[in-house]
């Protein structure tokens, strides 16, 4: 089951960026956001809530299954998803970002490099572990992005 | 003693290096672009860094990558190599900021040696001969005085020229008259400085470097001579060692000459001093600050293991041996196998190694990063492998080197194999009457 916590997360995302669709999946549950593009009130369009039904899934492949996108190190150095400002992780495991969100650090001889994701989605798998070091092109991160 | 050596190269040369850091007892990280995973000297060493995309100057010129790679690595050294950053005094001094030893000289004697002007007047300054030339030319009877002492044909430069543009030659008083306003008006035009200057012209040199190995104690060695004319637009081909054309009077001047000047300078390390050599006459050409491709054949005559040596003074040791302990023995040839198509104007034949079978037997070395399977990308230079061949003497040395190269089968990629068993039956160079121009008139193609 989805929280409640965990939908007003989801929706936070649309005010922000211009995505009109969004939509999760766990090992049972199934969630599908949708808002009308320039609407002056974001609307929730009937959240619908249910398990993943194999069935729908044969009929409709293309839409169901879930794309993998890694977001991968661009430098060599120590892999970080601490927030320096805050101390605190920028994600966690199952988290849903989005386009252009940074979800940690390379440290490069010193220097914070910021980790950007180029594709949204839910954060599937964390690769790297804290403080460890990472080459040019090492996956940190897999995300389901659940695009065609 | 280093724990850990970075090799900031790719190829044979970070092969080699590997060897001889193992032989040591020193621990190799090897760094490779996205297009050399499967490169030889990623699977050698005991720890391998993705450095970047394939392009050069993402990857294996991208000092703040490699910088990186020491970091996370825990490397003590870097050894560049050739090419690439071997001779970027920037590097250099970088290495040194972050407390990492860069094998190699100091950033101040890379960039000295590194300016040719100044570097020819340092070496002149202790006695290493120069090609004899004036300062920039007044008036032309300085030319004509110039060309009366050293004799003709002499020849005409822009000072702020380079790579053969404004160069003219003169052969005789009255064409020197003519060519100077000439060069002036040409050089003005090409570079917007008419400055011209005249040096003697040397119509048939042998390009003749001396090997040389110095430590920081002010102990200097030189290794002898490679003699690397056969050239083809500036490229080595063929190297060997001895020289056909040296008499020992003239290697022992030479080796003098390098020593003077290395000590000059407060040179550390493996370097290579490159001459002009004409009618028994030498000439300072360059110094490169580095470890070179052709090295081997000088390891081959002397049992000197030169990347070892480079290694060990690095690190602060002594040379291991002393000037009179060095012995020449027999002759050693190296010919380039290069995926390239010889038939085809050398045109690079990048491509997958479908079958591979290397030479052997008495005097055969191979230094390579290539094998059966391998795909030869086409970012970088197209060195495949050093096939090195060794005798008692010169003629032995050419016969292994013949039989070896028959025996070499590349398939898959075109290679200048067939061009050296061409070249090796030329009457010439089995009598080692050659010079720097020997190629513009010798081709394998059709």
């Amino acid at each position: 089951m989805v929280s409640i916590e965990e939908i007003k997360k989801i929706y936070k995302i649309f005010d922000s960026e211009n995505i009109s669709e969004v939509e999760l999946r766990n090992d049972n549950t199934a969630i599908r956001m949708k808002i009308a593009k320039k609407a002056p009130e974001v609307k929730i369009a009937t959240p619908q809530i249910q398990p993943v039904n194999v069935s729908e899934q044969n009929q409709t492949p293309k839409q169901t299954e879930p794309s993998i996108y890694e977001v991968k190190s661009k430098w060599i150095g120590y892999f970080t998803r601490i927030n320096p400002k805050t101390g605190e992780n920028y994600v966690k495991l199952r988290d849903v970002v989005k386009e252009g969100d940074i979800i940690g650090h390379v440290s490069v001889l010193g220097v914070l490099q910021d980790v950007k994701v180029e594709k949204g989605g839910k954060i599937k798998e964390i690769l790297v572990e804290e403080g460890l070091a990472v080459e040019y092109g090492q996956p940190l991160m897999r995300i389901e992005t659940n695009s065609k | 003693m280093f724990r850990k050596i970075l090799i900031a190269n790719r190829g044979e040369i970070a092969v080699r290096v590997i060897r001889a850091a193992k032989e040591l007892g020193i621990k190799t990280i090897s760094i490779h672009s996205e297009a050399d995973e499967e490169c030889l000297h990623t699977k050698i060493s005991d720890q391998d860094i993705c450095i970047g995309p394939a392009l050069s100057k993402d990857s294996y010129l991208n000092i703040f990558a490699i910088i990186s790679a020491a970091e996370i690595a825990g490397a003590d050294a870097i050894h560049p190599g050739y090419g690439f950053l071997a001779e970027n005094p920037k590097f250099s001094s970088i290495c040194k900021d972050h407390k990492i030893t860069f094998i190699g000289p100091s950033a101040e004697v890379i960039e000295l040696l590194g300016n040719k002007d100044k570097a020819r007047k340092t070496m002149r300054s202790v006695g290493v001969p120069v090609t004899p030339g004036t300062d920039v030319i007044e008036k032309v009877e300085e030319a004509i005085e110039f060309a009366k002492e050293v004799g003709y044909p002499v020849i005409v430069k822009a000072v702020a020229g380079g790579g053969g543009k404004g160069m003219r030659v003169a052969w005789s008083e009255d064409e020197l008259k003519n060519i100077i306003p000439i060069a002036q008006g040409e050089a003005k035009a090409a570079f917007g400085n008419p400055d011209v200057y005249v040096e003697k012209y040397l119509e048939n040199p042998r390009h003749i470097e001396i090997q040389f190995l110095a430590d920081e104690y002010g102990n200097v060695v030189h290794l002898g001579e490679r003699d690397c004319s056969i050239q083809r637009r500036h490229q080595k081909l063929l190297e060997e060692a001895p020289s056909p054309a040296l008499t020992p009077e003239i290697r022992e001047a030479m080796g003098e000459a390098v020593r003077k000047g290395v000590s000059k300078v407060g040179y550390v390390g493996a370097g290579t001093m490159e001459f002009l050599f004409e009618n028994g006459k030498f000439y300072f050409m360059e110094v490169n600050t580095r470890i070179q491709v052709e090295h081997p054949v000088t390891e081959m005559i002397t049992s000197v293991d030169i990347v070892k040596e480079q290694i060990l003074v690095a690190m602060g040791e002594r040379l291991s041996f002393k000037q009179e302990d060095v012995k020449f023995n027999g002759h050693a040839i190296e010919c380039r196998i290069n995926a390239e198509d010889p038939f085809k104007n050398f045109m690079p034949t990048p491509g997958k190694i479908e079958e591979y079978r290397t030479p052997g037997g008495p005097g055969i070395r191979i230094d390579s990063h290539v094998y059966a399977g391998y795909e030869v990308p086409k970012y970088y230079d197209s060195l495949i492998a050093k096939l090195i061949a060794w005798g008692r003497n010169r003629d032995e040395a050419i016969a292994r080197m013949k039989r070896a190269l028959q025996e070499y089968k590349i398939v898959g990629v075109k290679t200048t194999i067939p061009f050296f068993e061409k070249l090796l039956e030329h009457p010439d160079i089995i009598k080692g009457n050659y010079s720097t121009k020997f190629l513009e008139n010798f081709s394998i193609e059709k």
